[in-house]
């Protein structure tokens, strides 16, 4: 799925780092265990998102041939690109995570062009915690507490809490300090919420974010969003 | 949730009868235009206030493609007694987005009425309908061939002059007073009937776009942040062509500069000299064009005044940056470039930069282009300096008098600064008053921050009320609490207003602090 050739182009750059990460050992496993997405996925990334574990947890579940990565920005060549998808009457699944601006722009986009947003979250990480404010939907049910649980097991310290203002029951809040030594895991959280947006439907048991290495952590403010077109 | 068990109702209205209205408006409007399922919702909940989404949450989404569609709107609205919050693109951000008042009322969205009905380009008027964006108003103009600018608003692409100016938005030419250059309004009433206002009350008249007052009292004024009506049609005035445009900037180092330079500008404002919205751009604000705080600091609270030296020593950024233009013929702009610079020179502090000596500065850039009614993004750059998600307008206005901005920049970044928020701030300058137009940005998922920025939002009422100084906007979750600064005599005349007009309060109760349930 191309956007234009403009962002076509772009996501061939990005593409070959997405592929490399799909060569990932193990991969496999992940996708038999979370059920292949054979939709085309479009992941929207902006400033340091691109080189974090989000497009890693991404590409666990969505096939190289189905996923196209782009980088956002707020200039007007994007506005005019996004639009234009978002009104090719085209299918498709959206996801991000980008800075609050880009956030603010594409949202706003989304739902002028009709588009549905099961999913809208807000994330503020530094070394060794996280914040999660998160709102969801039916279609998301259960991704808050997966993202959660996942958090929990990556030992960083963090605050979640999910919003479902069209739920019949409540919203609820995690919390969790860091424990010893976790700082260095600090962006698995990103890796996670990259799983659970491209499959929400998928089984998270079966699969750890990987560590880190040597990357450095994710850290600022990012808003994550999935659109269907 | 299936359809018929809705999570969320409006206000009063039991489960049934709200099905009953659901299936109407179905009936009116197609399926594909009620809009009940959470996903079709969420879109609508961006907040960037500092409260919980679900005091926001509409209970439905409406979109109607013509005035006979609001009309019935209205109509099954008046029957079961439900609220209808009205959109026209639904994009102002700090202010309070598209999501409703309170919690249940239906969104009626009106993107979809997106006509250019009519532009004469000799009177340069249009006639267009809300859901117009000025994107798709500066496209046909330069489709046709018009000699015609807009003015739109910072966030310009994607937002319209329906909803810009019913809010009593401003631009940055000389046509900034958005409502001032309005002419013309349809209205669909409460009671399902269509106002023309001005001359349009008179059949066949060719006059509804040019000439303002008609006849009897001036109506359209209480057809702006109201809840009186839904405008459906209105007429504004675009700018012709000037044949030479001169945007410059003038930085100033100081502070304290913000009292000289608008002595200096005043005149020339009211002079007409320079004729645009002139800004007068604090530090932080023009920054947040290319800086954010996390490139200098992540502690939490204000942000220093050795950190915000930093940053104007390292990007070249003055404490005030004034934004002017010239427009007009090669001569006139000459005479009036002459007055700028001696007034500049007169003063004796001062950096002239025209668009020669700005060269590629995104700043410079992004201000020409909001001058010369072109499209950017680039104010989208304010949610970025500290992110999160936070935004509030507080806009007081101002006397366009040196010793007024001066007490209202310290008041505000004394309280701002004392909640750990940073004073990131403008003035527009309209001849006599300067909108002093502050964006308190905080960080959404630190519930802590919120809070502050809600308590810090609520003292900067308080204490600018306490000085004589009322805002001219306010996001949502303020309304009430602003119509209070204006005293009890307005809210009862609104109310009895929204009485005569509204009987069932169904239209936006709580814009504006009108609502007959308070």
């Amino acid at each position: 799925m191309h956007v234009t050739r403009r962002s076509f182009i772009k996501g061939i750059a990005l593409g070959g780092f997405a592929g490399v990460l799909m060569a990932r050992p193990g991969r496999a496993l992940a996708r038999a265990a979370a059920g292949v997405q054979s939709r085309p996925v479009l992941a929207l990334v902006s400033g340091a998102v691109e080189r974090s574990a989000f497009l890693q947890g991404i590409a666990e579940t969505v096939p190289g041939e189905f996923l196209r990565v782009q980088r956002t920005d707020h200039g007007m060549g994007f506005v005019r690109d996004f639009n234009q998808l978002l009104r090719s009457g085209q299918p498709t699944r959206i996801i991000g995570l980008v800075d609050d601006a880009s956030a603010a722009l594409i949202v706003e986009l989304a739902r002028a062009s009709g588009a549905r947003v099961p999913w809208l979250g807000y994330h503020a990480a530094s070394s060794g915690h996280s914040r999660h404010r998160l709102l969801s939907t039916e279609s998301t049910r259960g991704c808050a507490m997966r993202l959660g649980r996942q958090l929990s097991a990556c030992g960083a310290g963090f605050s979640l809490s999910e919003q479902r203002p069209h739920h019949a029951e409540t919203s609820f809040e995690l919390a969790a300090r860091p424990h010893n030594g976790a700082a260095g895991d600090s962006d698995r959280w990103a890796a996670a919420l990259g799983f659970i947006l491209a499959a929400p439907d998928a089984e998270l048991s079966a699969w750890m974010p990987p560590s880190v290495g040597t990357r450095p952590p994710l850290a600022g403010n990012f808003v994550s969003f999935a659109i269907e077109t | 949730m299936t359809e018929q068990n809705y999570a969320i109702l409006p206000p009063g209205v039991e489960s049934q009868a709200f099905h009953n209205a659901v299936q109407q408006f179905r009936q009116l409007l197609g399926n594909e235009n009620v809009l009940v399922k959470q996903e079709q919702l969420v879109p609508y909940m961006k907040i960037m206030m500092s409260v919980d989404e679900a005091g926001h949450a509409a209970s439905a989404v409406l979109t109607a493609t013509n005035v006979e569609q609001v009309q019935g709107v209205v109509r099954i609205c008046n029957e079961h007694k439900i609220p209808v919050w009205t959109v026209s693109t639904g994009h102002n951000f700090g202010y309070g987005t598209a999501a409703p008042h309170h919690r249940g009322q239906i969104i009626l969205d009106l993107k979809k009425m997106n006509k250019i009905i009519e532009i004469d380009p000799d009177l340069c008027t249009a006639l267009v309908e809300p859901g117009v964006t000025y994107q798709q108003l500066a496209d046909h103009i330069k489709e046709k061939g018009y000699k015609l600018w807009v003015d739109p608003p910072a966030p310009s692409a994607i937002v319209g002059p329906v909803g810009n100016t019913l809010d009593r938005g401003i631009g940055y030419t000389p046509y900034a007073e958005h409502f001032m250059f309005q002419c013309g309004m349809e209205v669909v009433l409460a009671n399902g009937k269509v106002l023309r206002t001005g001359m349009g009350g008179v059949r066949d008249s060719n006059t509804w776009q040019v000439f303002k007052w008609g006849y009897g009292p001036y109506l359209d004024g209480i057809f702006t942040q109201s809840n009186f009506g839904i405008v459906t049609k209105m007429g504004l005035w675009l700018m012709p062509q000037p044949d030479v445009f001169r945007p410059f900037a003038v930085k100033f180092r100081k502070d304290e500069d913000i009292k000289d330079l608008v002595e200096m500008f005043r005149p020339l404002s009211i002079n007409g000299i320079i004729p645009n919205g002139v800004v007068f751009a604090g530090t932080l604000y023009e920054a947040s064009v290319t800086v954010r705080r996390s490139d200098y600091t992540t502690e939490k609270g204000a942000t220093s005044k050795d950190v915000i030296q930093r940053i104007r020593d390292e990007h070249n950024i003055g404490a005030w940056t004034a934004y002017g233009a010239l427009y007009g013929t090669h001569e006139q702009v000459e005479v009036n470039w002459r007055i700028v610079i001696d007034s500049i020179k007169k003063l004796g502090k001062g950096e002239i930069i025209t668009e020669d000596h700005a060269g590629n500065d995104p700043a410079f850039k992004y201000r020409a282009d909001l001058m010369r009614g072109n499209m950017t993004l680039t104010e989208f750059g304010l949610y970025n300096w500290r992110g999160g998600g936070g935004s509030m307008w507080f806009a007081p206005l101002s006397q366009a008098k040196g010793s007024e901005t001066v007490k209202q920049v310290e008041l505000a970044t004394r309280i701002l600064n004392k909640h750990g928020l940073d004073y990131v701030g403008e003035f527009i300058l309209t001849q006599r008053a300067l909108h002093h137009v502050i964006d308190v940005l905080f960080d959404r998922t630190d519930t802590e921050e919120m809070s502050r920025a809600h308590d810090c939002f609520a003292e900067l009422l308080g204490e600018f009320e306490k000085n004589g100084y009322g805002v001219y906007r306010v996001n949502t979750a303020f309304m009430d609490r602003v119509a209070n600064s204006f005293g009890p005599v307005q809210r009862e005349v609104n109310k009895t207003l929204k009485r005569a007009l509204d009987p069932n309060n169904i239209l936006a109760p709580g814009k504006s602090g009108i609502d007959l349930d308070i």
